[in-house]
């Protein structure tokens, strides 16, 4: 059956640490989904205790359990995986709010989590495509820098597209 | 002076750092890259950072278009009666159609009464090739329904000869340029080719020989060229041989070549088939109707092009046979309304619906044309508002950000 001894071949263990002192003790070949722990890992060798100045436990615990599900996942080669992952990362991202989400987000990037980055640009996407301008502003903490009458004129050449 | 240029030219001061904020690279490629043009086109209010980068950063356009995997069609309906009515549908999927607003382009020019499209030359990332109004003034715009940005192209410098033009539009993906291509043919003399290139916006005279059955040739009116592996097709008959040839023109290369349509068990009654170019599963496909005696003797056989590509090298055209098919409808009628293919399926127009007609194929090289299809129809648009309306070619169309400037 499927007892064989290729699970238990030896799993490495890395220890990360938040910005807030909080400790996660991963296998290597779940953290090295990010790009970034990947990198440390092959340059700076075997230290085992990597610090993350930039991400807070919270958010590095979540980025750790998308990693965790996917490296699961992926290790029995089934064709059904892709469907597992699409769902989960579904439900993943379902009940994300947006402070949430916008922690998430800087902490994958700065990970260099590329898959984790593009399901939370895509949820981003989802909830902004509907939205006003103000509201855009609002989301993002930008300030229009427009000159007086620029943005109407904006407006104006592009009417359809506030329908 | 142009908006856009004011805003690029005035000094873009960067904003105070706010109290938190996602890197640049995440917010313009990543997430902007996937919202639909409309929302796109709607944020270029947000800030003169955000107008600048939605009006022309080249990575967000080929990201964005990158990202648009699901095709959808495009496709012209106009009325007999009234032809200065014209209507644009968007196929999104089997049960979904979406009416484009294109009235914008009919308010365009003031002094013309009307200024409808008269057909979709073709289509490519987004971009349209549209000849507009009577089809006699050649009159030919590019246009992206998706930002409704438009643009006539110039007359050129040298004479009509007279007729209307036969058009194509291709992308020349190496140079990133979009080329649109108009000949003048006729049963005597040689062909008179004209290529527009987008980055210089001005057209050029194609010197071509009257060699390789070039001279004499003529292209089918209303037809307009069917682009595939890098290559446009028009269909043609050499008027001195009245055969039914291909007429290819290398999109790169900008190489002119005519090849023959192999006639085969029906050579004695050649005159008596005709021929439709399309696109189906990114080749090309002559569909090829074969007419008998009696109204429901028709059949069609189809000749998938090998060997054509963007390569200089265009000599080895061959033709190989695809399937051979015959159709529930009375000849003639499924001729007239045919109008492309979308995905493995047929497009037909019948009483001023669309219907789409699944699994076209039977017999793989078979020639035994008792072999009979089993046809699916489905109705893939409301009714047009009158019986006088009717749908026309369809195009393979996804929405984009380039731009037609």
């Amino acid at each position: 059956m499927s007892s064989s001894s290729t699970t238990t071949t030896t799993t490495r263990l890395l220890m990360l640490k938040a910005s807030d002192g909080v400790t996660f003790e991963v296998e290597e070949a779940v953290a090295t989904k990010l790009g970034a722990i990947n990198n440390m890992v092959e340059e700076e060798g075997s230290e085992d205790l990597i610090c993350l100045p930039n991400v807070n436990g919270k958010f590095l615990g979540m980025v750790l359990e998308w990693c965790k599900k996917h490296a699961n996942n992926n290790t029995n080669s089934d064709k059904g995986n892709d469907e597992v992952n699409k769902w989960w990362d579904k439900e993943f991202v379902m009940d994300l709010d947006q402070n949430t989400l916008y922690h998430l987000l800087m902490a994958a990037d700065y990970l260099s989590g590329t898959e984790l980055v593009d399901l939370l640009t895509e949820k981003v996407a989802s909830m902004i495509r509907g939205k006003k301008v103000e509201e855009i502003r609002e989301t993002f903490k930008i300030k229009s820098d427009f000159l007086p009458g620029q943005e109407e004129e904006i407006r104006k050449k592009n009417s359809w597209a506030f329908e | 002076m142009d908006l856009s240029r004011q805003i690029s030219s005035e000094k873009i001061t960067p904003p105070p750092p706010p109290h938190y904020s996602l890197p640049e690279d995440v917010v313009f490629t990543q997430i902007l890259s996937r919202l639909p043009v409309k929302s796109l086109m709607r944020f270029k209010c947000v800030s003169k950072t955000w107008f600048a980068y939605i009006s022309s950063d080249p990575d967000l356009v080929a990201t964005h278009l990158d990202r648009q995997h699901s095709k959808s069609s495009l496709i012209l309906a106009k009325s007999y009666l009234n032809r200065a009515k014209s209507r644009v549908f968007l196929l999104l999927n089997e049960s979904k159609t979406l009416e484009l607003d294109v009235s914008y382009i009919s308010r365009s020019v003031e002094t013309a009464p009307s200024v409808e499209i008269y057909n979709i030359v073709g289509s490519f990332n987004g971009l349209l090739c549209l000849e507009i109004g009577e089809p006699d003034l050649n009159s030919v715009m590019l246009c992206n329904p998706a930002t409704r940005e438009f643009r006539y192209l110039p007359r050129p410098d040298f004479e009509s000869v007279g007729r209307r033009a036969c058009f194509g539009f291709g992308f020349d993906g190496d140079a990133n340029d979009y080329k649109v291509v108009r000949i003048f043919s006729g049963d005597r003399g040689p062909l008179h080719v004209h290529v527009y290139t987008k980055s210089s916006n001005s057209w050029r005279r194609l010197i071509v020989g009257g060699g390789g059955g070039k001279s004499g040739l003529v292209l089918s009116q209303d037809q307009s060229a069917v682009a595939a592996n890098g290559a446009l097709y028009w269909s043609a008959i050499g008027a001195a041989t009245l055969r039914h040839c291909v007429l290819s023109f290398s999109i790169r290369d900008e190489v002119l070549q005519v090849t023959e349509v192999p006639v085969m068990r029906e050579s004695d009654k050649f005159y008596e088939y005709d021929i439709k170019l399309v696109k189906w599963m990114e080749s090309l496909v002559a569909l090829i109707r074969y007419d008998g005696f009696t109204s429901h003797d028709c059949y069609f056989r189809s000749l998938i092009v090998n060997g054509v590509g963007i390569n200089i090298d265009m000599m080895n055209i061959s033709w190989s046979k695809m399937f051979v098919l015959e159709v529930g409808i009375p000849r003639g009628n499924f001729w007239t309304c045919f109008r492309g293919v979308w995905g493995e399926s047929f497009l037909l127009n019948k009483d001023s619906e669309l219907l789409l007609y699944e699994h076209p194929i039977i017999g793989y090289g078979s020639d035994n044309r008792k072999e009979s299809t089993y046809w699916s129809s489905k109705i893939l648009i409301e009714r047009l508002p009158g019986p006088d309306w009717n749908f026309h070619e369809a195009h393979d169309y996804v929405e984009s950000l380039v731009s037609v400037f």
